[in-house]
């Protein structure tokens, strides 16, 4: 058993109360619920999973099973900031090829990798709708269109300045 | 001519009082007095509005079809998880006008006798769905959704709910799958999920485009609607122009335009001293177009005739530069990282194809190599589980037909001139 108190403060269990009783099925809190999770934790801990199974009324293995399976959802803590770099086909035949290379060596990680420094994880995404301004990276929830290798350095220099 | 983009050019287009300076939230209100469920149902039926997702199934007989099951609570489902690679028309009918969804949504619930609404939003979209929380807010304050809507005594709620990345939650069942709180995977149809939906109740999945589309067939009536575009395929259409074009963007044209028209008139054509090679009309679970084929009409039927799709008029278009051996490895790639796992054909079959391609790319292909790619893509195609496998081979098998001696340049270990001239003697 999990003791909400342990991981969440009483505000935000009340979020989470509030985030449920929008469902007629508590289980449809589950994606919901891991996104307000990520956005004040980082990730999902194992601890917040199983808080989550038990708030829904549903067996931890669910709660993993979902939270393993979307993209954006990480169960290891990633950097401060997430770069996802559009690598589907309107972005590759403008240039995502250059920003990709441009990016690792700028973070000196490979695809999936977080920078020493913790400040940022890339991953490569796909189509993130952006096509009229490929190509497209998004930093947290920020899109950076008609991106060019040489505006790389100054994108990132813009994160490394936030907490 | 501007149906679905006609608020967007506006200052703050989202915000209510832009929408309703242009008819916004009279079509609702017009339905709730004036007309029965089953009048809304007829006159959807008669603009025979097509389901602007992909499919392209009529938006009234799926109406029709939810409104005759007697089970309660029905929901209304609004799918905007824009996935399909080269789609992005969502996006700016999300961010420009979310009135207009939310009302064409209201509309729905109260022709089939829903009373709740669900926005799945795919996650990669945060400020959409914003955006859209902001609006139905707005909306409740005005009376034009939740509770005795306008004194009318209809109740129509709406809950927006982020997606987190899966392309394959676009296909309407593994959509409901994902909202109630499961890994996004197909079911098996039938039953549709006019019968057997979210909770196994009623439930109508609707595209974005196919809800803005509501409340001007019912302002204007559906015959009116019908006089637009094509006859099997009314309307306008918003088609997402991307690649290597001038101008990409959306743009909202009568359904049936020639790809000719939209490239060259109104996407600014292609790049300075570069000509057309190939588009992919219906995003990446298409089958390319070569330059042959610029006259053909950008619609369901015509596409499908050519052995195409419009899908959802995801239009990426390439020019000379573009190696189309790179480019179906690029789109395999993203359909082999999609696929959800559940049937053997497409998780299996799309990492085999992926690897074939692998080894042309790296000069280790034969020949043989292309009729195998056929043969196990197939396979793919005809025992797949649901549209994503079915769908996800277009891209290789096309480019293989239309391109062959772009693979057989990689095969030869020769450039693409030697290799033509070589073909040609």
């Amino acid at each position: 058993m999990i003791r909400s108190a342990e991981i969440f403060s009483s505000q935000e269990h009340r979020d989470m109360e509030a985030i449920v009783a929008r469902y007629d099925s508590p289980a449809s809190a589950i994606l919901p619920l891991f996104h307000y999770i990520q956005k004040i934790q980082g990730y999902l801990s194992e601890d917040a999973l199983t808080f989550v199974a038990e708030f829904v009324g549903v067996p931890h293995v669910r709660a993993f099973e979902v939270a393993t399976y979307y993209t954006m959802l990480f169960t290891d803590p990633p950097g401060r900031h997430l770069i996802q770099l559009c690598r589907n086909l309107s972005c590759h035949v403008n240039g995502a090829e250059d920003i990709l290379e441009k990016l690792k060596e700028e973070l000196g990680i490979q695809v999936g990798g977080t920078s020493g420094d913790g400040l940022f994880t890339l991953v490569e995404v796909e189509c993130i709708g952006a096509c009229d301004l490929a190509p497209a990276v998004m930093v947290d929830g920020d899109l950076h269109g008609r991106v060019s290798a040489d505006a790389v350095r100054g994108i990132l220099d813009s994160y490394r300045g936030k907490a | 001519m501007k149906i679905l983009t006609r608020n967007i050019d506006r200052p703050n287009p989202a915000h209510i009082d832009s929408y309703l300076v242009n008819e916004g939230y009279v079509a609702l209100p017009r339905a709730l007095n004036e007309m029965k469920p089953e009048e809304v149902i007829d006159e959807v039926k008669f603009s025979r509005l097509r389901g602007r997702g992909g499919a392209g199934f009529p938006a009234g007989m799926k109406w029709d079809f939810a409104s005759r099951d007697r089970r309660k609570p029905k929901y209304i489902i609004c799918n905007a998880d824009e996935g399909e690679p080269g789609t992005f028309k969502d996006r700016v009918l999300i961010e420009k006008d979310p009135h207009a969804i939310l009302e064409g949504m209201a509309i729905a619930g109260y022709a089939v006798g829903a009373e709740y609404g669900f926005i799945y939003i795919r996650g990669e979209y945060p400020v959409g769905a914003r955006i859209l929380e902001r609006a139905i807010a707005e909306a409740e304050k005005r009376s034009f959704l939740g509770r005795n809507i306008l004194n009318s005594g209809f109740n129509f709620h709406i809950v927006v709910h982020r997606g987190a990345g899966a392309y394959i939650c676009g296909e309407e069942t593994a959509l409901i799958e994902s909202l109630e709180g499961k890994r996004g995977q197909s079911r098996i149809r039938p039953p549709f999920p006019v019968n057997v939906g979210y909770s196994n109740l009623p439930t109508v999945v609707n595209n974005v485009e196919t809800l803005a589309s509501v409340a001007p067939i019912i302002l204007r009536g559906g015959n009116w609607y019908a006089n637009i575009g094509t006859h099997e395929c009314p309307g306008t259409k918003l088609y997402s122009v991307s690649g290597h074009v001038r101008n990409p963007g959306v743009y909202e044209l009568p359904m049936g335009v020639t790809l000719r028209e939209l490239v060259f008139e109104h996407a600014g054509g292609m790049r300075e001293n570069r000509t057309f090679k190939a588009a992919f009309p219906g995003g990446a679970s298409s089958a390319c177009l070569d330059e042959s084929e610029l006259d053909v009409r950008l619609d369901f039927n015509s596409l499908a005739a050519v052995g195409s799709m419009l899908g959802s008029g995801a239009v990426m278009v390439l020019d000379d530069t573009a190696d189309m051996v790179k480019v179906a490895h690029v789109l395999i790639k993203f359909f082999e990282h999609e696929s959800c796992g559940k049937c053997t054909p497409c998780r299996e079959g799309l990492f085999w194809v992926r690897r074939v391609l692998d080894a042309i790319l790296e000069g280790r292909g034969t020949e043989a190599d292309l009729d195998l790619l056929l043969d196990v893509c197939e396979g793919i195609r005809s025992t797949s589980f649901c549209g994503l496998g079915e769908a996800s081979i277009n891209p290789v098998v096309s480019t293989i037909k239309k391109f062959r001696h772009e693979y057989m340049a990689y095969i030869r270990g020769q450039s693409l001139a030697e290799s033509s001239m070589e073909e040609a003697s």
